[in-house]
């Protein structure tokens, strides 16, 4: 029996007269990485953007390890364990990368009086100790003193991803995550994401670049004009005659 | 004579130092365009003098000011959850008008336009501070209180929750936190303090009226935020000196009063426009205006 952590039913969005998301149903099992795909336009974003309370849904079910989304605030559903990186970068602009990542850990030090009596700084020395490791694991330990404003494109998306890891979580949404970077930092991500699957994590993407989907996806859902319109292993989808069919239209 | 008026302008800089460090808590840390700060000010204000004049003791009077003033402010962050950005800095302005407005009409507890007159100078534990040069040494020691309070709250992860928020508000919420609690927080903690800014003067002044509680006086304070550069404290105080004595520099030249007042706010707005064109983040700041 398969352990899904992320179910979607019948979830439907529109946009004034547009359905962006028609029906949709799907399932993410948990210690995999379960790929979206789709042209332009097909509403997989937006799929991604009703999952993490972005925007809200017209109908349906979200169920995350047994929680139903629907209609819960985005910080709500992060604290079910849902950890998510978006398409364009959303760093802390004027915050350093440190205090980017420091962020990313759980609430407890940045409650108000604890935070103001300094009642969790070993928690903090400890998070600096975790943070300085994932930095190394990613070789840039030199950047984390920088404003996240002054990073190239390809770095903030490491520290992105950086950062979704170490929100606690169950499931990690990444939109996009080698859109637009060098094949030496897509290899870097590709082997990131291998590992972190090694190690039980469930991941879910979208990406558009099929060489890399198709390499470390376990399960590949396609959507076309907002519709689930096939899913399967990597080599059923590479066969599949209607998703040639919704790429080449 | 000259070190009177020089303790006197002290006195104005320490006021006007603790209402401009609080609205950087909520404009440049937390990134709520609170124009409502005056507002706040002047809540504090009345509540303290009208106390004083029953016979409450100072330090009652200075602390329901700012808790006052800090109830306020959790009325205003109501709306921060679902308005955003100008639409907020016009809620805000909306909040000004009401306790304006109330200022001016609720006669039988503000005695509306005449204002509120002998409000008693503080006395804390039986000693009077009649004398200016005790007043601010009092201010002084309130100044640095407020500046150590909002640096230590800055500085701690509370503080990076308010600048991550500022900086993306949808981020952080992805991130798991409730940044409208940490609005909140930041608004009514601002608003406190512009409530003790607003007992000091009560008490300094012994006077007060709707009038220097008016809409346009948010005018220095938010220019003195801007100057100094957003997010930064030691800007605010750099500014907060430059931009009280730049105006008192008129006083010299030998302007009548009434082209005084009108100078002062042409002044401000000359100093804005120049630091908005050449130096966006202000002296000291680290956030760029947009």
């Amino acid at each position: 029996m398969k352990n899904d952590i992320l179910k979607i039913e019948n979830l439907k969005k529109h946009f004034g007269g547009v359905l962006a998301v028609d029906d949709c149903s799907f399932a993410v099992e948990q210690g995999t990485i379960t790929a979206l795909i789709g042209p332009n336009g097909s509403g997989k974003t937006t799929v991604f953007n009703l999952i993490s309370g972005v925007t809200k849904a017209d109908s349906g079910k979200i169920l995350l390890a047994g929680h139903n989304l629907l209609h819960l605030q985005p910080h709500t559903i992060s604290n079910l364990g849902l950890s998510r990186v978006f398409q364009q970068s959303r760093l802390f602009a004027n915050l350093t990368v440190e205090e980017n990542l420091m962020l990313a850990f759980d609430n407890e030090d940045q409650k108000f009086w604890a935070s103001f009596l300094g009642l969790k700084n070993k928690n903090q020395i400890s998070k600096k100790e975790i943070i300085d490791e994932y930095l190394e694991s990613m070789r840039i330990t030199q950047m984390r003193d920088e404003q996240t404003r002054d990073l190239s494109f390809g770095q903030k998306r490491l520290v992105e991803i950086l950062r979704a890891l170490i929100n606690p979580h169950n499931l990690l949404m990444l939109d996009e995550p080698v859109a637009g970077v060098t094949p030496e930092l897509r290899d870097k991500i590709k082997e990131t994401l291998l590992t972190l699957k090694a190690k039980g994590e469930t991941i879910f993407l979208i990406e558009h670049d099929m060489n890399f989907t198709l390499k470390v996806a376990d399960w590949v859902i396609v959507m076309d004009a907002g519709q689930v319109i096939a899913e399967g292993t990597p080599d059923d989808i590479r066969h599949n005659p209607k998703v040639l069919e919704a790429y080449l239209d | 004579m000259a070190s009177a008026y020089i303790v006197h302008l002290l006195i104005l800089i320490g006021i006007y130092l603790i209402l401009s460090l609080s609205l950087n808590l909520s404009v440049g840390y937390s990134g709520v365009l609170n124009l409502g700060h005056i507002a706040f000010y002047g809540l504090g204000a009345y509540t303290s003098a009208l106390l004083a004049l029953a016979g409450a003791p100072f330090l009652l009077c200075l602390l329901a000011g700012g808790l006052v003033a800090m109830f306020s402010g959790f009325l205003l962050a109501l709306p921060t959850d679902k308005i955003k950005g100008d639409y907020l800095a016009l809620v805000t302005i909306g909040f000004s008008f009401i306790v304006y407005s109330l200022m001016l009409n609720l006669d039988d507890l503000t005695r509306g336009p005449l204002g509120l007159p002998g409000i008693p100078r503080p006395s804390i534990l039986g000693f009077q501070f009649n004398d200016n040069f005790y007043f601010l040494i009092l201010v002084i020691i309130i100044v640095l209180i407020v500046y150590l309070t909002i640096k230590r709250i800055t500085d701690s992860p509370f503080g990076k929750l308010l600048e991550a928020t500022r900086d993306d508000e949808l981020a952080a919420k992805i991130l798991g936190k409730d940044t409208f609690k940490a609005k909140a927080f930041s608004l009514a903690i601002s608003a406190f303090f512009a409530g003790i800014a607003g007992s000091l003067y009560a008490s300094y002044i012994t006077f007060i009226d709707p009038s220097s509680f008016s809409l346009m006086q948010i005018i220095p304070i938010i220019s003195i935020v801007i100057v100094g550069g957003l997010a930064s404290l030691p800007g605010t105080v750099l500014a907060t000196i430059i931009l009280t004595l730049i105006p008192e520099a008129l006083r010299f030249v030998g302007f009548p009063s009434s082209i005084l007042g009108p100078m002062r706010q042409i002044i401000y707005a000359l100093i804005l426009l120049l630091i908005l064109i050449y130096r966006p983040k202000g002296f000291w700041g680290k956030v760029e205006l947009e």
